[in-house]
């Protein structure tokens, strides 16, 4: 059975790819969004990983980064229904299904994962 | 050095109708006619007549009129009503991605109907509440808020009623640190369907132009309120772009750059419709017919900003909710609704808005064939609408943008795949209305909502014939035009 690992080493291996995709899709002048890189503390059943989002070092590592202080809290059913495109990550936000403490000034981060996600599914690609 | 306050109160006062572009006065026009669509349409939903109801009920001296009603009512309680009614059914227009439109239109009707301004007077109030909204609307980031920018309507109010009560430079700064003093701050929960969110222009327009009637009293606001260590910008925006709020005044006019919208609902929505529309002309020209009961599937892709919009709020979309708030508005952003509704009514009105429609069963249960996906292609497109990224280049200046030449890419592709196996698609890349789009000319959808709330056809004729010649005349003689007895 693939783990929500698992599928996050997925996801964060194709990340590189797409930040390509666009870059050759706006000619030349990439978008603001596709340069950006985050850093998110993520809790799954209680287990501890860290993952980088950027357009070159992309990571999902175990253990919380303690200068980080963007936090998703989520069980393991929850990013197994976002890798299945039951529902969008944001979408999971709105519905209550995932906890985000400071959302506020944490909301552009997550509509980038979210956005970057869908992205990659409309594309076929499969975590 | 001169405060960002202050260069924009210089620019205000030396603003008339003579130095304003002929082709920033059409456009402006044009907004006005959208507008009073909007207003019109929004006065006939639920949460319109409540609040003409509330406002009635309220004592204020009788200086400003409620459009279509001609209830009479202070200028304030006018403002906050008219531009409530033009957010009812999101059917404002926008410039860049800000929307000023609702109350750069409803403040100096209101006020001048109690000052008895003339046409160009009321043209110069409504450029520069979208010049001086727009640029506030740009300095904060990020911008994903859209209409959610209500600080904006503060200081548009403050600007408009600042000019057309006669403030000095002084009190114009004063009535900017008043006015944006207490931000407003829009909470999305409160925005994604109840009544609550006709309220998102109506309450920061009147805290604006209270704010000049303070300060011409001698009232005193922050004279930094904008770039001040502890200001407006360092709290609101998390992005240093206040060098737009002064940039280019007079000389780069943002309010080239409107977008109008055909049809009720967010921006993207115009897009689905015009492709939706495409595909029913194929279909009759190819002498077929589409039943709705017999659509397998229904594919749309249009960009990460409209998926995202669509997921907000999807949550509030369920029949038992919008019975709840008694609104449509939470529609106005949900994708498969807008899509099934037009497969049924062949067409997207106001009356595709009511409790009955809204409501109703299949209306929802063919939405649940929509499925929405986000494009890579229209996605980069889309964020490019305002090049962000130029702002902190050292030489960037508004007039580095051609406002005139804006392209408002909100584009859609829609796949409907029948029973049958038979395929029917449509792209737009930019709605008929928006920036860089077809033009869609204001006075059809002045016709169509004046028409709505009972207008007569030779009084519609008169009032756009007003509109479109409005310097020669006075702002009363329009209004008393516009009321529908």
């Amino acid at each position: 059975m693939v783990t929500v690992m698992d599928r996050f080493q997925n996801f964060v291996a194709k990340i590189g790819q797409i930040s390509q995709m666009i870059k050759k899709l706006s000619g030349g002048e990439v978008p603001d969004f596709i340069n950006m890189s985050l850093k998110a503390n993520l809790s799954i059943n209680s287990k501890r990983f860290t993952l980088i989002l950027s357009p070159t070092e992309p990571a999902f590592v175990e253990g919380h980064d303690p200068f980080t202080e963007f936090e998703i809290i989520a069980d393991e059913q929850f990013w197994h229904d976002v890798f299945d495109g039951k529902y969008t990550f944001f979408g999971g936000y709105t519905r209550g299904l995932v906890e985000i403490p400071n959302f506020r000034p944490q909301r552009f981060k997550v509509f980038y994962i979210s956005g970057m996600l869908s992205m990659l599914q409309s594309l076929k690609m499969k975590f | 050095m001169m405060t960002k306050s202050e260069k924009m109160a210089e620019w205000i006062l030396s603003i008339s109708y003579e130095k304003i572009p002929q082709n920033v006065i059409q456009i402006a026009k044009q907004q006005l006619l959208g507008m009073l669509g909007a207003c019109f349409a929004g006065s006939t939903t639920i949460g319109g007549k409540i609040l003409l109801e509330t406002i009635k009920g309220y004592e204020s001296k009788p200086d400003a009129s409620i459009l279509p009603s001609g209830v009479k009512t202070s200028v304030l309680n006018a403002l906050y009503t008219n531009a409530a009614f033009s957010m009812a059914l999101d059917y404002d227009d926008y410039l860049c991605t800000v929307h000023t439109g609702t109350s750069s239109y409803s403040i100096p009707l209101a006020l001048g109907e109690k000052l008895d301004i003339s046409g160009k007077e009321y043209l110069t109030c409504l450029i520069i509440g979208n010049e001086i909204e727009g640029r506030v609307g740009l300095a904060v980031y990020p911008p994903g808020e859209g209409q959610m920018q209500s600080f904006i309507h503060a200081a548009g109010g403050a600007a408009i009623a600042g000019k057309l009560l006669g403030l000095s430079k002084e009190e114009l700064i004063n009535a900017f640190g008043i006015a944006l003093y207490q931000a407003p701050l829009t909470i999305p929960v409160g925005f994604w369907g109840p009544h609550s969110k006709l309220l998102t222009s109506s309450i920061p327009a009147k805290i604006g132009v209270e704010a000049a009637y303070l300060a011409k009293n001698g009232f005193s606001g922050a004279r930094t309120i904008f770039e001040d260590p502890q200001g407006f910008c360092k709290y609101m925006s998390e992005a240093n772009f206040e060098k737009v709020l002064d940039s280019d005044l007079g000389k780069a006019w943002v309010t080239l750059s409107l977008s109008f919208k055909r049809y009720p609902g967010c921006a993207y929505v115009d897009s689905i419709a015009d492709a939706l529309f495409k595909i029913l002309e194929k279909v009759e020209k190819e002498g077929k017919t589409l039943d709705y009961h017999e659509i397998e599937s229904i594919k749309v892709s249009n960009s990460l900003l409209s998926t995202m919009m669509d997921d907000m709020s999807r949550p509030f979309t369920h029949i038992e909710e919008i019975k709840r708030v008694k609104s449509p508005i939470a529609l106005n952003f949900y994708q498969p609704y807008n899509i099934a509704i037009i497969l049924i009514d062949k067409k997207l009105t106001p009356e595709q808005f009511t409790m009955e429609r809204i409501t109703d069963p299949e209306v929802h249960e063919l939405a649940k064939k929509v499925e929405i996906a986000p494009d890579i292609g229209m996605s980069a497109k889309s964020a490019q609408i305002v090049p962000y990224g130029d702002i902190p280049k050292p030489d960037f200046h508004l007039g580095k943008w051609d406002f005139s030449k804006w392209k408002m890419y909100c584009g859609c592709k829609i796949i409907i795949k029948m029973k049958t196996g038979e395929k029917w698609s449509a792209k737009v890349d930019i709605p008929m209305g928006a920036a860089g789009g077809k033009p869609y000319p204001m006075e059809k959808k002045f016709s169509q909502e004046a028409k709505l709330v009972g207008m007569e056809d030779s009084q519609i004729e008169e009032a756009i014939q007003m509109i479109n010649n409005l310097e020669d005349y006075a702002i009363r003689e329009l209004i008393k035009l516009l009321v529908v007895n």
